[in-house]
């Protein structure tokens, strides 16, 4: 006791600590940025033809859960998503893609429309920020829908053609 | 504050590292929580009860590479540039752990062959290590881009950075510490280990990597994946009875049991030279109670939401998401099990030689005779010590390993005091002080390792208390 008492007591005594400033948490501000994969599709000219080929089908659509946008952490942090696409287009004819965003009850909450021009590739990019991302995050479904534009001779089936979609996403996520 | 929570919580990875290394105690030989670091310890009292919960308390903490002013200091620079030059400077073996232990019993005596000093007892154990995950984390502060937000493309992010376990448990142990001739004293240690927490997930192994693709823009890669999240008593405990009250339940009630065991020798190479080993906590403990355990194991390759598949056949309701994500669970053999799984205690070694010189002093020794009940006989000791200790605690990276160097006086014969001056992979200016001393039968102890730590805690990287109160009779 003789040397343990003045012992904690001098360690006590010289204990201290400098200047810190622990509000400087108020001031943490973190940007995240993702790049992720997105949708994707190849559709070459059976999918525009009814069986037998004599048909054109002037709309193929294709609808999918879409749960990106369900955790609560994405919701709140999320500020901006650009969407970039690619397209490749080997018909004879142009194409409308149509990206179009549903919530539960299954109403539209964005639509994005990108032309496809015949035998070309097409680039587009896409960007949601604001009351447009808002409601974006809200979107629980998307639905691809690929619109055959009328143009001249109908797609021969003997003919291979294609159009391909592909796509990036990127999220940028703010917490401050 | 969620995410600063998790942000701070990552920054302190990488730094505040605890080490279990007591060499204030080690080789003391008149505190019977000696024995607890080796069981073979020469020591010289006829029986010991220690103070419930107050026999013996130990908190380390030990940063490396970082401390507290090196974020919080009110310097003017953005805490921001702070962080990110933290994160990004630190190594995926700078870790965090925090070890804490309370003696709740802890009883010895000699027997009457004079030979053997038996000592058991009860105490709890927290501790935890975190490795820092550097490439988790950074995926997390920037995602898989570089600062500027361009994709970071073909950069491996490694799994293998994941590296955490941590565990409550309360050990119930029994010891023997035999003096086999002049020189030899040798002991044994059996534990029974009860845990009431354990989460864990080591030996992680795989790569996430974001590669241009041939189907989509880009790909990103799940390669040799080996990861789990393993948990016992932590996932589904809805207990509102609080920390400690539950935690002392889980103790108790929780069949989470294992054995092992703890050897120690003390050997006199020469009148005033000796060695000591020690090797703690061979053993394991299997848990089984509220287990809960989250793998991914396999290659994947993602390419994106393909909004064209043929429809399954055998599921024709599963949509392109749902054959995503199962394809995503069925390839990465994602599950989450409740199959019982045991853990390594984390093993410490210790080994130390010293050195006795100086004059003889007196100790008092209580020796029993037939014919009466007991005598006292003066017992003479060299007045110094001075030595070298090995310390090593086997992690599941790489072993933690410290060297000692100490000097001992005994100022009275019931007063000594050790100086310890430690080195190891996070400081070379680590001295500590500890004293043992007595009044009438009562005894206390108390070391502090890294004392210069204590001018400024904020710069401090390293923090170690230990103390206690013994009745003891010589």
């Amino acid at each position: 006791m003789r040397l343990l008492v003045p012992l904690i007591v001098i360690i006590s005594l010289f204990s201290c600590s400098s200047d810190l400033d622990f509000n400087q948490v108020d001031n943490i501000e973190l940007t995240q940025n993702a790049v992720i994969t997105g949708i994707y599709f190849q559709a070459d000219q059976t999918k525009f033809l009814n069986i037998s080929g004599s048909t054109e089908i002037n709309e193929v659509s294709i609808i999918s859960t879409f749960d990106l946008f369900k955790g609560d952490y994405i919701r709140d942090k999320l500020v901006k998503v650009v969407f970039d696409f690619e397209l490749e287009n080997t018909f004879n004819r142009n194409f409308e893609i149509e990206v179009v965003f549903l919530d539960e009850s299954n109403l539209q909450t964005q639509t994005i429309s990108l032309p496809v021009f015949q035998n070309a590739n097409n680039f587009s990019v896409v960007v949601f920020e604001g009351s447009d991302l808002e409601s974006l995050k809200t979107s629980v479904f998307v639905n691809l829908k690929a619109k055959l534009l009328p143009g001249i001779g109908m797609i021969d089936i003997d003919i291979d053609q294609l159009l391909t979609l592909k796509s990036t996403a990127k999220f940028t996520l703010i917490s401050s | 504050m969620r995410l600063k929570g998790l942000l701070f919580f990552c920054v302190f990875y990488c730094s505040i590292v605890t080490s279990q290394n007591k060499q204030i105690l080690a080789g003391f030989d008149e505190i019977p929580q000696s024995l607890i670091i080796n069981p073979g310890n020469d020591v010289s009292f006829q029986k010991h009860i220690g103070f419930p919960f107050l026999s013996g308390i130990s908190i380390n903490a030990v940063s490396s590479n970082f401390t507290l002013h090196d974020l919080f200091a009110d310097d003017g620079v953005d805490i921001n540039d702070k962080i990110r030059n933290l994160l990004f400077n630190l190594s995926s073996k700078n870790h965090v752990a925090v070890n804490q232990q309370v003696e709740l019993i802890n009883v010895g005596f000699r027997r009457k062959n004079d030979k053997d000093y038996v000592s058991f007892g009860l105490y709890q154990e927290l501790d935890f290590i975190n490795y820092y995950p550097k490439d988790a984390a950074i995926l997390f502060y920037q995602g898989n881009t570089d600062r500027n937000g361009n994709l970071e493309l073909n950069r491996p992010y490694e799994l293998s950075d994941i590296n955490f376990k941590g565990d409550v448990v309360s050990v119930l142990h029994a010891g023997i510490s035999r003096k086999v001739n002049k020189k030899l004293t040798a002991g044994l240690r059996v534990k029974l280990y009860a845990g009431a927490f354990n989460f864990q997930s080591i030996h992680n192994k795989g790569t996430f990597t974001t590669v241009l693709g041939e189907n989509n823009i880009l790909q990103h890669q799940f390669n040799s994946v080996d990861f789990a999240l393993q948990s016992s008593g932590v996932i589904g405990n809805n207990s509102n009875d609080g920390i400690v009250k539950t935690t002392l339940e889980k103790m108790i009630l929780n069949s989470n049991f294992g054995l092992g065991f703890d050897v120690g020798f003390t050997y006199n190479l020469k009148n005033d030279i000796t060695l000591s080993g020690s090797i703690l906590d061979i053993g394991f403990v299997n848990y089984n109670n509220n287990v809960k355990t989250y793998s991914l194991k396999g290659d994947y390759n993602l390419d994106g939401l393909d909004l064209l598949t043929p429809i399954d056949i055998e599921n024709p309701d599963l949509g392109p998401w749902e054959q995503l994500t199962d394809e995503f669970d069925d390839e990465l053999n994602n599950e989450e099990t409740s199959r019982a799984y045991f853990t390594y205690r984390p093993m410490k070694l210790n080994a130390g030689i010293e050195y006795k010189f100086g004059k003889k002093v007196s100790s008092l020794k209580k020796v029993n005779s037939v014919n009466c009940a007991a005598f006292v006989e003066r017992k003479l000791e060299r007045q110094n010590k001075a030595g070298l200790q090995l310390y090593s605690i086997f992690r599941a990276k790489q072993p933690q390993v410290a060297l000692t160097g100490f000097y001992y006086r005994k100022i009275f014969s019931s007063l000594a005091a050790k100086v310890t001056y430690t080195a190891d992979s996070y400081s070379f200016k680590n001295i500590g002080l500890g004293a043992s001393t007595s009044i009438g039968n009562i005894h206390f102890y108390g070391g502090f390792d890294n004392i210069l730590g204590y001018t400024d805690l904020s710069k401090s990287n390293s923090i170690s208390i230990q103390f206690g109160i013994n009745w003891i009779l010589e």
